[in-house]
């Protein structure tokens, strides 16, 4: 099991979709991708996770470590969280109060 | 019933945390634990197994991290053992620091234990004998599935 990452453009907004696995191996995969789109300018990043099937505190921190990477750029990272699996790990720990949280792409790119 | 009980030993190597989720999430699941709970299960002992194994290679250490998943009745007890140094290990689990970080990208850390404490019944992590950490947590089932139903996992 493993971590496909593709990231695409949707006008000003870079999208990040994720398939697969998000752990202490997978991770850093992550962490370079957000880095990589915040090098080359990228502000407002969405990342879909429609089709991860594990996600750990791991891939917590990457993710607030990208959050806050961008805040700081005026920019926001919205996540797309279809699964009560998923997001029960961000309620639990109190992360679904610190991202905008969409049901799906479009809602998430639609939003302001 | 089929006795889901598993012991398994992997080299201190993050790509092995897979391995070790994916065998006792199975044994979760045989036991017939409900798939909410069997997800408690896999992502608790990735938490704690991702622990051992950043602790065990900070002890510079090749010993393996060692697994092992119990049913006892309506309970699913779950030890990870590691050879490194309790110490490290205790302050690693609080810090949640357990990526090896040398980009220019910090983890948020420090995620780990209240993930683990939101997902087991119990958990305890004590000093091994002769070096290095038991980390154990406890699942209990209030609703019994069928054993071996299918589950969405």
């Amino acid at each position: 099991m493993n971590l496909d990452l593709e990231t695409s453009t949707h006008g000003t907004t870079s999208v990040v979709t994720l398939r697969g696995e998000i752990d202490v191996y997978t991770a850093p995969r992550l962490r370079q991708a957000l880095i990589d789109l915040v090098g080359q300018g990228a502000t407002d990043i969405v990342v879909d996770m429609d089709k991860v099937d594990f996600l750990d505190s791991t891939g917590l921190g990457v993710l607030v470590g990208g959050l806050k990477r961008v805040k700081s750029n005026e920019g926001d990272l919205k996540l797309v969280i279809t699964q009560d699996r998923i997001m029960k790990i961000f309620d639990i720990t109190g992360l679904s109060k610190v991202f905008p949280i969409h049901g799906s792409l479009d809602d998430a790119l639609q939003s302001p | 019933m089929i006795d889901p009980d598993v012991e398994l030993q992997i080299p201190p190597k993050p790509e092995y945390v897979a391995l070790v989720r994916h065998v006792v999430g199975a044994a979760a699941r045989m036991g017939g634990l409900s798939p909410d709970l069997v997800d408690n299960v896999k992502l608790a002992v990735s938490e704690a197994a991702t622990n051992a194994v950043t602790t065990t290679r900070r002890a510079n250490s090749e010993e393996p991290v060692e697994v092992r998943a119990e049913l006892e009745g309506d309970r699913l007890v779950v030890l990870v053992t590691d050879r490194g140094s309790h110490d490290e290990a205790v302050r690693a689990l609080e810090t949640g620091d357990t990526v090896p970080s040398s980009l220019d990208f910090s983890f948020e850390r420090g995620l780990s234990l209240p993930l683990i404490q939101g997902l087991v019944d119990e958990f305890e992590i004590e000093p091994r004998d002769g070096g290095g950490s038991v980390v154990r947590m406890t699942i209990i089932e209030t609703e019994p599935a069928e054993p071996d139903a299918e589950a969405t996992t």
